[in-house]
């Protein structure tokens, strides 16, 4: 691996890339690569296959999509708006039925694990199970805030959208989720 | 969702990350009621929001990219340029392949093609077909005729006063009297002198004009 600048942001790094420099491009992907193949593993239900495929094709777009970067702007909000059109496009492309055939019952989840035990660790195992049984675009938003931990801003940048929906979008999501781990409250009883 | 609603969401999250909801005033609660359906719902969601705060993907779990992916990407970054060459050279630089079966199939089409071209120059030209595609019915018809003669009648002269007995039976078209059998003579002039025509002085005036009067 070439010696970077640690310090060196993003955006300054790409100009690089766009000039053809190879010791800029490891670098970023030094930075990015597992990032992303956690983003794909998690979009793609733990398909860790799809993921790695998902990654190569992402920072093959990278490089070819390079002139196209404004390094004016934020390299981490481009790439994440890189892969979520990606995960777009293959959810568009598999058949629909497919998709949600696969999709697990979040009321299976919860009634699975009504008789488990009920602590902290099961209660994130829990917001797991029911954030893959989620629906693709709800996915993508818990993923992108709670697993990248992109600002609202960010967020509504990959997503095209304003900030103010992503927030109410955001709430909506917990609320469901809320409603699905209410199990793991014995004290509260509806 | 409107800018109300969205500052509401706001408050209300804001709320969350400070307040149980027994710790809320009376207008924070109904604020929060006016969203959420329950006390029981805002501390639901409250308990999540401290879950996802310490929510981090288990590194443990998440897989790690490929060492060869880096080097994949690299390579073919360099044989990209190759990919651009233009067709002639790449057959020059013996580098442009065609699967089997694209140049099987190409090789069929082309036979085809030009068995059927010869076909054509030997065989000899089919007769035409007529083929009638839409029949328009026209409502004129039309039947010959011998012409017609058309006779014009024409009174040489013209009589002034004669007797109404002679003339009404030189001229049987005209109308009788209904009592006597003879027409008044005054109203027989009257009919005759309807009629057009010459008398004799015009006649022979226009005799000497020699004029053609057909």
């Amino acid at each position: 691996m070439p010696e970077i600048n640690p310090f060196l942001p993003d955006e300054h790094l790409m100009r690089g890339v766009q000039n053809g420099s190879d010791a800029d491009f490891e670098c970023l992907y030094s930075r990015y690569a597992r990032r992303m193949l956690g983003f794909f593993f998690r979009m793609f239900r733990g398909n860790e296959e799809k993921a790695q495929d998902f990654l190569q094709d992402l920072f093959m777009r990278v490089l070819e999509k390079a002139e196209t970067f404004d390094p004016d702007k934020n390299f981490e909000t481009w790439i994440f708006t890189v892969a979520s059109n990606m995960c777009k496009n293959e959810f568009r492309n598999l058949n629909n039925h497919q998709v949600y055939m696969q999709r697990e019952d979040p009321d299976e989840i919860y009634w699975q694990n009504t008789e488990s035990e009920i602590d902290h660790r099961n209660y994130q195992t829990a917001i797991k199970q029911l954030v893959d049984a989620l629906e693709p675009d709800k996915k993508e938003l818990f993923v992108l805030r709670f697993e990248e931990e992109l600002s609202i801003e960010k967020i509504a940048e990959v997503l095209s959208t304003k900030e103010g929906t992503i927030k109410s979008r955001l709430f909506y999501l917990k609320r469901l989720l809320a409603d699905k781990l209410k199990i793991f409250d014995p004290n509260l009883k509806d | 969702m409107n800018k109300i609603e969205e500052k509401k969401i706001e408050l209300i999250e804001t709320l969350m990350e400070q307040k149980n909801f027994s710790e809320l005033n009376k207008a924070e609660k109904e604020l929060v009621l006016e969203t959420l359906k329950s006390e029981l719902e805002y501390d639901r969601m409250k308990e999540l929001s401290i879950h996802l705060v310490s929510y981090i993907i288990s590194k443990e779990n998440s897989p790690l990219p490929r060492p060869e992916i880096l080097e994949k990407i690299k390579s073919q970054r360099f044989t990209k340029p190759q990919s651009q060459m233009s067709t002639f050279k790449k057959m020059l630089t013996n580098t442009w392949s065609l699967p089997v079966y694209q140049v099987t199939a190409t090789a069929a089409a082309v036979f085809i093609f030009i068995f059927f071209m010869i076909r054509n120059e030997t065989s000899p030209a089919p007769s035409p077909r007529v083929l009638v595609e839409k029949v328009f019915v026209h409502d004129t018809v039309q039947v010959a005729q011998p012409k017609d003669t058309v006779f014009i009648e024409k009174y040489i002269y013209r009589q002034s006063g004669p007797s109404a007995k002679v003339l009404v039976r030189l001229d049987e078209g005209v109308r009788m009297d209904d009592h006597t059998g003879f027409i008044n003579a005054e109203d027989y002039l009257e009919q005759v002198n309807q009629h057009k025509g010459y008398n004799l002085e015009e006649k022979d005036f226009l005799l000497t004009l020699n004029v053609d009067d057909e």
